[in-house]
């Protein structure tokens, strides 16, 4: 196996990543990793209300064309929707995706990323119904706005003690509810980004057959908000949603490895200069989770990684039926660059 | 001063969390020692003389801010000033960049006040200077506690040794936001007072009673009546620049509900008529507490203010005594 490529993470939250670098995002390295032959699926996304019609949606096409010389299969992930964001900024973005593109051929399951948590009934209503008939996933992030506005961790004892502003963990579990009622009404599937407490994992899971599914990111699998007080004020241990108490982190450990959450890398980057600076002021990110991989191996098994991180996303995705079996050493649809799996 | 020093625990003030109680007694005794310099014609004392005490001030301060600076000019040191308003802070300049930059002028002190809860922690790591935390975000205001404590102290005629045993001190108003309260409710219960903390439950944060050791409340007629009742009452501003206005009806509301006002007062009064009145400032009069009670003889608000000198000059003292610690800059 020390020679086998192994079937990449298929972050759903992320646009335009090197894999196994998630620091790195950008069209070189989405380039870079198409001429190493080692991706199979490249999610690209066009960020940003304004940039429908400049230069990033340029540069994302002309990355797809790049993959597709390469025998890329794509999978287009349009994030429109920011803070005040419409159902015309998406239906806009998705008319600059068709249009920069000769063929579809290539492109599998559309992704449809809120960047942005909503509180917007309507707005998510509406994002529904076009997106069950255009046979998208949308993700979105889990939290109720209202609740958790300015917050950086979760509320209890750790945020009291260092004077943190905090959201509480029902926040997630009425963002969370919200979603579902929503997918049930329109029929479409969505995937809740970010699931950061027990609750939002158990509602996610009772109510998987309604075609919600949920994305954990890996920073909340390997620690909890003890950290902050081991650690106090290190950004790089901010989420957002912020890290989870230790009694969620073991629930969605638990609700991983029962296949019932998958997970991502929470990829969101954190520049340099940014590390140092105070809890409030930090974007958060999870910079240190370049190698993923690597460090949920300390948590989950081989076989427990590969389903929360590739398999289940590719078959929800749709890219079972055409993969056939993905399995190490398989010639897949999808292949992988982390070694230290392998190791 | 003793002829032998006794020095603080720790090399900089972040807060109360990590004062031991011999600390505390510490400050209070010194500060008690700056009173009688404040009370002389020439209140100024060569303590400071030749060290350069930087108040990096990134948030709005007028008392705070006025108690350092005639703190530090009383004890003879030379004073840099330092507000985030047109500074390069707003020129996108970071919280680290501006440290760095200040530190290369070589200040011995720096206090610092910040939105951010922790930044005074984050400099402690960066700059060579002891740090001395002027409030930080929702999370500590140490000087205030220790001038509030003071206060008491001085009002029930005891010394800082003798401490605040037997005492019940109720503190109301936004919790949530309040670095007051936190550093008030460490220092209050090292101090051997007993505390109730009251406010609406939207104001109360999560496991507070666990964290803190407090009795908690959401009616503030509980607070202050039940049981033997309170011998202090502190009152909270609320902070409408801190978001309170999501959590709590209207100005009117908060008065009835919450606020100190008169009939509450005179009830109060006529429980215990040694209440303590307190209130850190600036007040919201007519919101959290009535014009009147504020400036009545059960009022020490102007107390605190004056308190707060002496007990700043003692930290900025024991600060200046304790740099030639070698850990200093390095409490990370």
């Amino acid at each position: 196996m020390s020679n086998a490529n192994l079937v990449d993470m298929v972050d759903l939250t992320v646009s335009l990543r090197l894999p196994g670098a998630p620091d790195d995002e950008s069209v070189t390295a989405l380039a870079k990793a198409a001429a190493a032959g080692g991706v199979g699926v490249a999610v690209v996304g066009v960020e940003g209300l304004s940039l429908v019609d400049g230069p990033a949606v340029s540069a994302a096409v002309m990355a797809m064309r790049a993959a597709r010389a390469v025998g890329v299969r794509l999978i287009p992930a349009i994030c429109p929707i920011r803070t005040g964001g419409t159902l015309a900024d998406l239906r806009a973005a998705e008319r600059a995706w068709r249009d920069g593109h000769e063929s579809e051929a290539d492109v599998v399951t559309a992704v449809w990323r809120l960047t942005e948590p909503t509180d917007d009934a309507l707005l998510l209503r509406r994002i529904g119904d076009l997106a069950r008939a255009r046979g998208a996933i949308v993700v979105v992030p889990s939290v109720d706005r209202s609740l958790s506005a300015g917050a950086v961790a979760v509320e209890g004892a750790v945020a009291t003690r260092l004077g943190l502003a905090a959201m509480p963990e029902a926040a997630e579990a009425i963002g969370v509810a919200r979603i579902i009622e929503v997918a049930r009404l329109t029929g479409a599937r969505f995937v809740v980004s970010g699931v950061f407490t027990a609750a939002g994992a158990a509602l996610i899971e009772q109510h998987a057959a309604v075609g919600v599914s949920g994305v954990v990111n890996a920073a909340n699998l390997l620690c909890d908000e003890g950290a902050l007080l081991r650690r106090p004020y290190d950004t790089r241990l901010l989420q957002a949603p912020p890290l989870s108490t230790s009694t969620s982190r073991l629930a969605l450990l638990a609700a991983v490895k029962r296949g019932a959450l998958l997970v991502s890398s929470g990829h969101r980057h954190v520049p340099k200069r940014e590390r140092d600076l105070e809890m409030t002021r930090a974007t958060p990110g999870g910079t240190a989770l370049a190698s993923t991989a690597a460090l949920l191996s300390s948590v989950l098994t081989p076989a427990e990684f590969l389903h929360a991180a590739c398999i289940g996303p590719a078959a929800l995705l749709g890219c079972t039926p055409t993969a056939r079996v993905l399995l190490p050493a398989v010639d897949d649809d999808l292949s992988i660059l982390v070694r230290e799996l392998s190791a | 001063m003793t002829a032998k020093q006794k020095l603080l625990s720790v090399p900089h003030l972040l807060g109360i969390e990590g004062l031991t109680r011999d600390d505390a007694i510490l400050i209070l005794d010194t500060a008690q020692s700056f009173v009688e310099v404040n009370s002389r014609q020439l209140k100024k004392v060569p303590a400071l003389r030749g060290r350069l005490v930087a108040l990096l001030f990134f948030e709005n301060s007028t008392r705070t801010r006025l108690s350092f600076e005639l703190a530090a000019k009383r004890l003879s040191a030379d004073t840099l000033n330092f507000s985030a308003s047109g500074s390069s802070v707003q020129k996108g300049e970071t919280l680290l960049d501006t440290a760095r930059n200040i530190e290369a002028m070589g200040p011995d002190l720096v206090v610092v006040r910040h939105e951010a809860s922790g930044a005074p922690w984050h400099l402690s790591r960066v700059m060579s200077g002891a740090i001395a935390n002027a409030g930080d975000g929702q999370h500590e205001h140490p000087t205030q506690a220790l001038l509030d404590a003071f206060t008491l102290l001085s009002r029930w005629r005891r010394t800082a040794a003798q401490g605040l045993d037997g005492k019940t001190v109720c503190i109301v108003g936004d919790i949530s936001r309040s670095r007051v309260a936190r550093s008030n409710m460490l220092l209050l219960k090292l101090l051997g007072a007993r505390v109730r903390v009251a406010g609406p439950a939207t104001m109360l944060p999560a496991a507070l009673a666990d964290v803190y050791g407090v009795d908690v409340y959401d009616d503030v007629d509980d607070a202050l009546f039940s049981g033997d009742g309170v011998d202090a009452v502190m009152m909270l501003r609320i902070q409408k620049e801190r978001a309170a206005r999501a959590v709590m009806g209207s100005d009117d509301d908060y008065a009835v509900g919450y606020g100190l006002h008169r009939e509450r007062f005179d009830r109060l009064h006529a429980a215990n008529d040694g209440i303590v009145v307190m209130h850190p400032g600036p007040i919201n009069r007519g919101v959290e507490i009535d014009a009147a009670v504020a400036d009545s003889s059960s009022s020490v608000i102007l107390d605190q203010t004056e308190n707060g000198v002496a007990v700043r000059m003692a930290v900025l003292y024991l600060l200046a005594v304790g740099m030639a610690r070698t850990d200093v800059g390095s409490a990370a």
